[in-house]
């Protein structure tokens, strides 16, 4: 017992005082927490082992999608049967058709499209809480102009983006099903114009936001990285004009806080994209999952089903396509941004 | 969720209705007539939702974020700062103490460093027993080699 009070005294004073730089990545968001490898130290590792949970996951989300082709698969080949005859019947039975296929998709279809966007959600905030972070970070490592840059570039585009994807592309999405559906059903083709035009702004607003943000990170990465570099340089200069021997010590200090900094930043980088990555692929692959089954079940109800309700499950399966491209961007937002802090200085 | 049924329900009865309307209309003179009305109502109830839309995001754009930024960036530099003072204290700590070894002298170093950009040493406590050659010679030392005055060591027993 003495012993062991004597040890506890003497322990404070074995402790050596660490000067590294102590920042960390949030923790992963409680969606991502099961599929968050245990180690991050090596990405190569941590990407397999996410990988390879991820494919184990992948085949319920494939039986939920194939049992939902099966019932439009169904519906199809009744109403296939009833268009054999001819007149009203032929187009009540092709709206009643298109009524019931809307029906057996919409409730899927919205619980993804909610998934989609609670991904959407989940993925921004911790984007939102990443940044502060890799820009402490990066301006540690002296890259104090980039990463104010990459800062404010990236928090911009992440409120236009999510503003976007909630207040427009969802709702946008919405509009399109239900004129795609109305379009099916009523059986004339003139809605399909308009169907289309909401298909063109959707996949456009998105490209076009992910150019601009891309073009931006490569922009500003070379003006503020030059900017940075000279800074650097400038330093470096400064310490080595002291006296010579406090020249070579400030300069060794420098030497070593960047080096630290820049492990500290890489460690949470690697564990930032790893968490992304955690939070978004079990949701991607499941929308991927039914988007798939869906493009199958077009394939195979063209081979006897009328155009128009072929032309129906597809539509559906272009939206699941684009929730999986929100979905994607808003994660490659976050990916981006990250990587680029990572790039480092100069 | 409700009101996502009611609106699929709402543009889908549309529709029907007017499939229904065109049907009973099928060789009457008035078919391109209704077709164009059906059209139009149908668009109107597909896409009025659309124009409620609440497209404000100049709100929060106005938002801090690069004040945020600037804050996040400025912390880095902090930390960049602290941990660099910390490993140059330490640094010309050893550094004396190793001096003064080499003189036989056993004393302890604490180096105050100034507020400048890069911090450098502006006092510094010598403790210990050391006799006035050692002294002498490691004053020398560090006026020479580190830049500390005379003025700025302070030797306590």
């Amino acid at each position: 017992m003495r012993k062991l009070i004597i040890v506890l005294i003497l322990l404070p004073f074995l402790i050596t005082p660490a000067y590294a730089i102590e920042l960390k990545a949030p923790e992963v968001p409680e969606s991502g927490a099961d599929w968050m490898p245990e180690s991050t130290a090596s990405f190569p590792d941590a990407l397999m082992e996410l990988l390879h949970k991820a494919l184990l996951t992948l085949q319920p989300d494939l039986a939920d999608a194939a049992q939902i082709s099966i019932t439009v698969t169904c519906i199809i080949m009744a109403l296939s049967m009833l268009q054999s005859f001819s007149g009203t019947l032929q187009r009540i039975a092709s709206a009643a058709g298109a009524a019931a296929i809307a029906s057996a998709l919409l409730n899927d279809t919205n619980s993804l499209i909610r998934l989609g966007t609670t991904t959407i959600t989940e993925l921004s905030d911790y984007g939102k809480l990443l940044l502060p972070v890799m820009t402490a970070a990066m301006a540690s490592q002296g890259g104090t102009t980039a990463s104010t840059m990459l800062y404010a570039g990236t928090a911009a585009f992440d409120i236009v983006l999510s503003s976007l994807i909630s207040n427009f592309l969802v709702p946008a999405v919405y509009c399109f099903l239900a004129i795609a559906t109305a379009n099916s059903a009523f059986g004339e083709d003139i809605l399909t114009r308009l169907r289309d035009f909401i298909k063109w702004l959707i996949t456009w607003t998105l490209k076009t936001l992910l150019t601009v943000y891309t073009t931006y990170m490569g922009i500003s990465g070379v003006v503020s990285g030059t900017t940075d570099a000279v800074a650097l340089k400038a330093a470096k200069f400064t310490i080595s004009s002291v006296v010579p021997v406090v020249g070579g010590i400030l300069s060794d200090a420098s030497e070593s806080v960047l080096v630290s900094a820049g492990l500290v930043k890489n460690a949470a980088g690697i564990y930032g994209i790893i968490a992304v990555l955690a939070v978004f692929l079990a949701p991607f692959l499941k929308i991927g999952a039914h988007y798939a089954v869906l493009k199958l079940t077009s394939a195979l109800c063209s081979l006897f089903g009328t155009k128009q309700l072929t032309t129906l499950i597809e539509d559906f399966s272009t939206a699941m396509g684009f929730i999986l491209a929100m979905t994607g961007t808003t994660c490659l937002l976050v990916l981006i941004s990250t990587i680029c802090f990572l790039k480092g200085v100069g | 969720m409700n009101g996502l049924r009611e609106y699929a329900i709402s543009v889908i009865m549309m529709a029907m209705l007017c499939s229904l309307v065109l049907n009973l209309l099928q060789s009457s003179a008035a078919k391109g007539i209704v077709k164009m009305v059906c059209g139009m109502i149908l668009t109107i109830t597909a896409v009025a939702p659309l124009c409620r839309m609440d497209l404000s995001i100049q709100e929060n754009l106005s938002s801090s974020f690069l004040a945020e930024a600037k804050a996040a960036a400025s912390e880095g530099e902090d930390l960049n700062r602290d941990a660099l003072r910390a490993v140059i204290k330490q640094e010309l700590e050893t550094y004396i103490q190793d001096k003064a070894a080499d003189l036989n002298a056993e004393i302890t170093a604490q180096v105050t460093l100034n507020n400048g950009d890069p911090p450098l040493p502006s006092w510094v406590v010598i403790k210990g027993d050391i006799s006035p050659y050692a002294k002498q010679q490691l004053q020398k030392i560090l006026q020479a080699q580190l830049g500390i005055a005379k003025e700025s060591l302070e030797w306590t027993g």
